[in-house]
This record gives C-alpha cells, structure tokens and sequence, in this order.
C-alpha cells in the first residue's frame, strides 16, 4: 500500500479531506494518537535526508496528506514503518526531480530501526521524553503566552477570565494561546539542537 | 482574524494552510463558533487532507498540553502510568465468532415457554452452555434470554454486556436481539455491550451482521474481525479497533480490567460497574488525568492507593463512595 506512486509536487493541488473524515473523529484521533507521536524521529529522518531547511515544514506536512489520505481507506498496521516508507517514497520522488542522487535515504530507514516495529519499547520511551520536552518547550515560550497557556490549560480559566487578569483583550489572549500551542506542536523539530540526540 | 475565509483556496501553499489552522484554532479558544463560522471551519478543514494535518496537529498538541497540570507544583508522582500487576497477552480462542453486545434497557416481550432468563449483578460473571456447543459469558449487571429450541437459536440481551462465542448452524442461525436491533451470526465470537441506548458489537472472530429491525434493508452493517458496531435506535456505525484493544475489552473475562490511556473518568465509571463501593471524580482536572494499567476488577482498594499515589490526589470515604479530589 506504501508503493502506490505518490505526487510530490511541492506546490501542486492537495488532496480533497473528504466530509466523512471530518466529521467521523475516528482518522483524527488514530492521527494524533499514532501518528503525531512518531514527528520528532519524522524530522529527524527529514533533516538528515533534506539539506533545504526551510521547506522542512512544507515536507512534513505533504508526509502527513499522504499518510491521512492512506489511513482513510485503510489504517495501517504499523504506523511507524509506514510513516518513514511514506516519507522516503516523496523524497526519492523529490530527489530524482532534481536530479540529485542519494542511496543514503534508503540506508537510513534500516539505521532508524523502522522496519520492525516495536511499539510498546518505542512509544514507551517517546511518552517518558515527551514530558520532559513538554516542560522543556514550556519554559521557552515567550512569557506572556506561556503565561496565558498555563492559565487556560492547567489552571483551567476561561479566555475571558485570562484576559481580564492579564489586562489584555480575549483575542490577544487567542493568539497567546494559539501560538504557544504551535510552539509546542514543533517541539519535536529543533533535533540537531538537543544535546541528547 | 479576517483571512479567513470559506472560499476554495485549491492552490493555498502549505505555509498559507499552516497559518489559517493557526487562526481557527485561535477562533477556537474564544469560545464556540457562532454556526456560521462553524460551517465555514468545515468547509475549510474539508478542503484537503492538508488542511486536517495542519489542523490536527495543532489539536494533538493542545490534548498534549493537558499533561502540564502534572507539572504543577504542588504535585507528587508526575508520572500518570499506573501497573499494579503485568498485563498478559490475552489469547484469543481460535474457535468460533465472538461478540460483545452492550444492551440498553429495553421492554420487549416475546417469551416463549422454552425462554429462560440469566442475570448477574454488579461483579458478576456467569457463563452460560449451550446444547450446541455455543457459550455466552455473562458479564456484571447482565440480564438476557435464551430461547433454544430446535428451529432457533435467539438470545435477548435485556441489559449490559455478554461474550459470544457462537457455534455456527447455518440452518439454524444464532441471532441476538436488542431492542430493535439484532446481531445475526454468520460463524462467529463477538461481544455485545448496551449502555445507554446504544448497542456495541465488536467482533472478534468470524462474520456477523447488525440490524436494526424496523428497517434492515436501510440500516445494517455486516462485520469482520476488528470492526466495532455502534448502533443507536436508527443508526448504525463501524470503526476500527486493534486486536490488542479488543483484547483489553475482554479482559474481563479474566477478571481484570486493562487500561491503556483511559481517563480517570472513564476508568473510574469501568471499575463501577463491577463494584457496589462506587469512586466518585467531580474534579474536571483530576478527571481528565490519564492511567495505563491492569486492575483486577473487585480491587477498588488497590485502584484508589494508586490513583493517590500516583495523582497525589486525597480519597475520602463517604459511605459506599469513595470521593477522589486534590
């Protein structure tokens, strides 16, 4: 099911998410719990394996439009092998548009350890981190959003109520929050930074 | 806010995507959306499976936020995981078709003289032989009938949840009733839960299909292994389960209960069913915490030691309850 080619047309027309995954919470959820989980090893393959770090983004997302649109007609059995044979399908594909070549892609899958799926060990030892980095990534948040994310998401305020202890508008408030979850959404990515890696 | 729109956006780079899934997700946090908007979020997350990642995955780091309250200060035990003994591997009798079916309460009477009628009640368990073979495995707060003559196999499960593991007759096809809905085996194991006016059928093994009486031809659904069979009074609807959570479901059948990322919430109203001595959560926050482990299902003692152990959470009695706060 990973071999069926796939477009990699960086900018080309993306995929209708069909209503039915909308509104069945059922794709959404295997997403986020099998899936999302699996992103900082994602970009760690990504950044090894693509010297162009500034579609980095672009490229984990189009990774993700192909394995939603697969997991709609069938979910996989092993998330995480199929995730890196996603992601290496559309990177050979990219790299045979620019002519560039590398063997090392393909080496790199095995170096990862993807091809048997372990997910017990694994995702154990991913939960165990993620607090940690969880904690790591609150602490570099800018302040204010870290301020206004705690309130909401562990003290349990509503917007308004931020917003008033703050003194700052509910919108503002918003977007503090918002961008403090993003912050933590590519919590993952900053790989080559982390000295335990 | 006002870049957003419900137009068709067919050539949005991913970096425009990215930046509108922020937006809706700021919109979000200032409460509902007024149904207007609500219909252009649809409209817009419906767009492409790249508007669902990006949406998506600002959404799992939001429910991954929600681990920070274990962060808080004042806490003990940071780590939510909870093993009180190791799980083991359930292994599936390679036999026939096993259902779940969890049954509403519901008055259908269709009694014949050769019906007779099982219940357990809270905690407890009885398995049930049947001349030919099958076995039905009542579990806590269960109530069916069994009608097995010559010419036809029909269980009604009045109430709670019973495994199935149906010999099959093709003649004779074993079929459960639920209110107006029915499971008829195809060959098959299976469980059948019905709570609050929904039925749940997970099959395990074989074949089956689920009805709703009144109307078949509209409303049926058949099943293969793994599928997960919810249907309402007028609906149907199948999802996916992996054979390890199907297992966990039936862990039951050993006596225990497994966890695996349940809420307190949740693993709090599963211990219920099987105990008179009822753990009460009112707390959103407590609720929402997260467990991952195997309880045996009468040991309401061991479960609340853990929870406070591991939540740093107060547990008072109060009469047959037992209330958890912080």
């Amino acid at each position: 099911m990973a071999e069926k080619p796939i477009d990699s047309n960086h900018e080309g027309p993306v995929r209708h998410c069909p209503e039915k995954a909308v509104t069945k919470t059922d794709l959404r959820s295997w997403f986020i719990r099998e899936v999302l989980p699996l992103e900082p090893l994602l970009m760690h393959f990504l950044q090894k394996n693509w010297r162009n770090r500034s579609d980095l983004e672009d490229f984990r997302q189009e990774v993700y439009e192909n394995v939603l649109e697969a997991a709609e007609v069938a979910r996989p059995e092993h998330v995480k092998p199929f995730l890196f044979v996603t992601a290496r399908n559309l990177l050979i594909n990219r790299l045979q548009r620019e002519s560039i070549v590398s063997i090392n892609v393909v080496a790199d899958l095995d170096a990862l350890g993807v091809a048997v799926d372990e997910p017990g060990p694994e995702r154990g030892a991913l939960a165990r981190d993620s607090l940690r980095h969880l904690q790591a990534a609150l602490e570099s948040l800018p302040p204010r959003s870290r301020e206004a994310l705690v309130l909401k998401r562990v003290e349990g305020l509503s917007t308004r109520e931020i917003a008033a202890r703050m003194g700052i508008s509910e919108q503002s408030v918003a977007n503090h929050i918002a961008r403090a979850v993003r912050a933590l959404a590519e919590r993952g990515e900053p790989l080559s930074s982390r000295s335990e890696l | 806010m006002n870049g957003i729109s419900s137009g068709q956006h067919e050539d949005s780079t991913r970096g425009q995507i990215r930046d509108e899934a922020l937006e809706w997700f700021a919109r979000a946090q200032m409460g509902p959306l007024a149904p207007d908007a609500e219909r252009q979020f649809e409209v817009w997350l419906a767009q492409s499976y790249s508007h669902c990642a990006a949406y998506w995955r600002l959404e799992g780091a939001w429910e991954e936020a929600e681990r920070l309250v274990a962060l808080r200060p004042a806490k003990r035990g940071i780590r939510p995981t909870v093993h009180l003994i190791a799980s083991s591997s359930t292994k599936i009798v390679a036999a026939a078709v096993v259902l779940v079916l969890v049954a509403v309460a519901f008055q259908f009477q269709l009694v014949s003289p050769d019906t007779k009628a099982y219940a357990t009640g809270v905690g407890g368990r009885k398995i049930l032989s049947l001349a030919d073979g099958s076995k039905i495995e009542l579990n806590t707060s269960t109530s069916i009938r069994v009608s097995a003559n010559g010419a036809s196999r029909t269980v009604w499960l009045d109430k709670g949840e019973a495994y199935f593991q149906i010999v099959h007759n093709a003649v004779h096809p074993f079929v459960v009733i639920a209110g107006n809905r029915r499971i008829i085996d195809l060959g098959t194991k299976f469980v059948a839960h019905q709570t609050s006016g929904k039925l749940e059928v997970s099959l395990i093994e074989g074949r089956a299909r689920v009805e709703i009486t009144d109307n078949p031809a509209v409303q049926s659904a058949n099943l293969v292994p793994g599928d997960v069979a919810v249907a309402s009074v007028s609906a149907i609807s199948v999802a996916r389960k992996s054979t390890d959570t199907m297992n966990s479901q039936l862990s039951w059948r050993r006596g225990v209960l497994v966890f695996k990322g349940a809420t307190l919430a949740d693993a709090t109203a599963e211990m219920n069913r099987y105990n008179t001595e009822k753990l009460v959560v009112r707390d959103p926050v407590l609720a929402r915490q997260t467990i991952d482990g195997t309880f045996p299902i009468h040991a309401v003692g061991q479960f609340t030691e853990m929870a406070q152990a591991v939540f740093g959470l107060r547990a008072e009695k109060r009469g047959t309850d037992t209330v958890m706060t912080r």
